[in-house]
């Protein structure tokens, strides 16, 4: 049977607290210690260029290294006080009437959409903190420029859906946004009006955007190719000495290069001259790029070595 | 799995509850936590043996619940959800307000069967204002829908897994029998109780 859980424990098991961030980063100590048969299969499982650093506001596992993953764990909290009764379950305790209940919710989180109030607030008080998209009240297109993003749209093209009664016309639109600090993303949205799909694909993009690595010089640290369905696009650092100042590319590449703030960059598409394709790809070669000073952290060696 | 099965016994498998415990008094140290920090909780639990204690324990805990069906995109489509949730509001207020009554006999029933729809479905989450912080799962097979919402909104989950379950999908999961009423009933007065502590040591020093 399982060990009783007290709130003791609560207090005793204070090494383990978890502290809550927005994305939960644990870096599951239990698991890891229980999979893992010996130290150097967690290393070779380990992807070369994803090694995190341990940092000091991460929970101190100092505490697993000299455990044994084929021990048995031995788990003993500390036994219960004197007078320690155990809770009543949620199944029984005092019953609360309906009224009880709504007056607690309330106090706690105000009475959002219940429909009554008991304790007196207004009953209608999500209603300005909503955003109504559609009505009088609201205009349709207030947020045009929103937390600093600046988008461009690449290409607004009308597609077809033909159906027994004729043909559905709608407009796609392919829009990238960036502020020119190195975010970039690449949206796409369809609709039938084209205000509404540029809206749709600003709002995509805002969601899958990426960190583009630069120097000082506001380059790249170096060549990298990336592609996308048909679409290989080969990106390139410029030096000071030819094209400086300038963005080398065409289309949809440029655009996408000129919303990351990068100012010296020659592109090139090869394969397919499909715009959405390439920008994507242009994003996937983006990725693929790595800072100096992470290579060289990794491998362990000096920075000079890599320009040998 | 594996590490968390001790035995297996014609063809049955016993969790290991020393490792149950532990995962399960970690879960009480973040709830507690959070409780104290005034998170938004929210339990999912739609397996129809386990929906009445779903429903209670989180009355008891003050926390949101899903009681029936997950409807997809509860949190991914938070702004769909919130439409749906002020159609609610607006029924209950002409119903207590008695303009159901004076409209024909048809739309009034359709009105009130739209109500009780909603109120089977959402009746649980009609005091939540945004997403919640901290989302509690009964069984992760029947609720995997929810924990892949879960996941790609970022939001820490505490599942209970049986030996059928991937345990590395959720942030805490605890290693239970979900199909035993006695066990999740046991899990969510641990975990209920942590909250209401919470909760409490939050009203004492803020």
């Amino acid at each position: 049977m399982a060990a009783t859980v007290t709130a003791s424990t609560l207090s005793s098991a204070a090494s383990l607290s978890i502290r809550i961030k927005p994305r939960l980063s644990i870096p599951k100590p239990i698991k890891s210690f229980l999979y893992s048969k010996s130290p150097q299969f967690l290393s070779l499982s380990s992807h070369p260029t994803t090694i995190t650093r341990a940092q000091s506001s991460d929970i101190d596992t100092s505490f697993f290294d000299n455990v044994n993953p084929e021990d048995d764990i031995v788990f003993d909290p500390p036994s219960p006080p004197e007078d320690f009764v155990p809770p009543p379950s949620f199944d029984e305790g005092p019953i609360e009437t309906e009224e009880e209940i709504a007056a607690a919710y309330e106090e706690l989180y105000g009475p959002a959409f219940s429909g009554e109030s008991v304790l007196g607030n207004d009953v209608y008080v999500m209603d300005s903190k909503v955003k109504k998209t559609t009505g009088f009240g609201s205009k349709g297109k207030k947020e045009k420029i929103r937390d600093g993003f600046e988008e461009r749209v690449v290409q607004v093209r009308r597609v077809t859906k033909v159906v027994k009664g004729g043909k559905q016309l709608h407009f796609r639109a392919i829009v990238v946004v960036g502020n020119k600090q190195g975010q970039v993303g690449v949206g796409v949205g369809k609709a039938k009006e084209v205000i509404a799909a540029v809206l749709k694909s600003a709002v995509n993009a805002r969601r899958n955007i990426v960190a583009v690595p630069m120097t000082k010089y506001s380059t790249f640290p170096h060549r990298s190719e990336g592609d996308y369905g048909a679409a290989k696009v080969m990106l390139r650092p410029a030096w000071y000495c030819d094209c400086w100042r300038l963005v080398i590319a065409g289309g949809a590449v440029r655009i996408v290069l000129e919303m990351a703030g990068v100012e010296n960059a020659l592109g090139k598409q090869i394969g397919s001259k499909n715009a959405l394709n390439n920008a994507r790809a242009t994003v996937v070669a983006v990725l693929k790029m790595r800072q100096f000073r992470d290579v060289a952290r990794e491998r362990g060696i000096p920075m000079e070595e890599l320009w040998k | 799995m594996a590490p968390y099965i001790s035995a297996k016994r014609k063809g049955i498998h016993i969790t290991n509850l020393t490792r149950t415990a532990r995962f399960l008094s970690e879960a009480c140290d973040l709830v507690f936590d959070a409780a104290s920090r005034r998170k938004q909780f929210l339990i999912v639990g739609t397996k129809n043996k386990a929906a009445d204690s779903v429903a209670r324990a989180a009355i008891r805990a003050r926390c949101h619940y899903v009681n029936k069906k997950w409807l997809g995109g509860i949190l991914t489509n938070w702004s769909t959800t919130e439409t749906r949730l002020q159609k609610f509001r607006d029924l209950r207020m002409e119903q207590k307000t008695g303009r159901l009554n004076r409209l024909p006999k048809g739309d009034a029933a359709r009105l009130k069967r739209q109500l009780t729809h909603l109120q089977t479905y959402l009746g649980g989450i009609k005091y939540m204002t945004g997403l919640p912080d901290i989302v509690i799962i009964v069984d992760q097979q029947e609720e995997y829908t929810a924990l892949r919402e879960c996941m790609t909104l970022g939001i820490p989950t505490i599942c209970l897994i049986d030996t059928n379950c991937d345990p590395d999908l959720a942030d805490i999961s605890i290693p239970t029998n979900d199909d035993a009423i006695a066990s999740i009933r046991l899990i969510l007065n641990k975990l209920v109780f942590a909250i209401c502590e919470g909760r409490s040591s939050y009203i004492r020093n803020p």
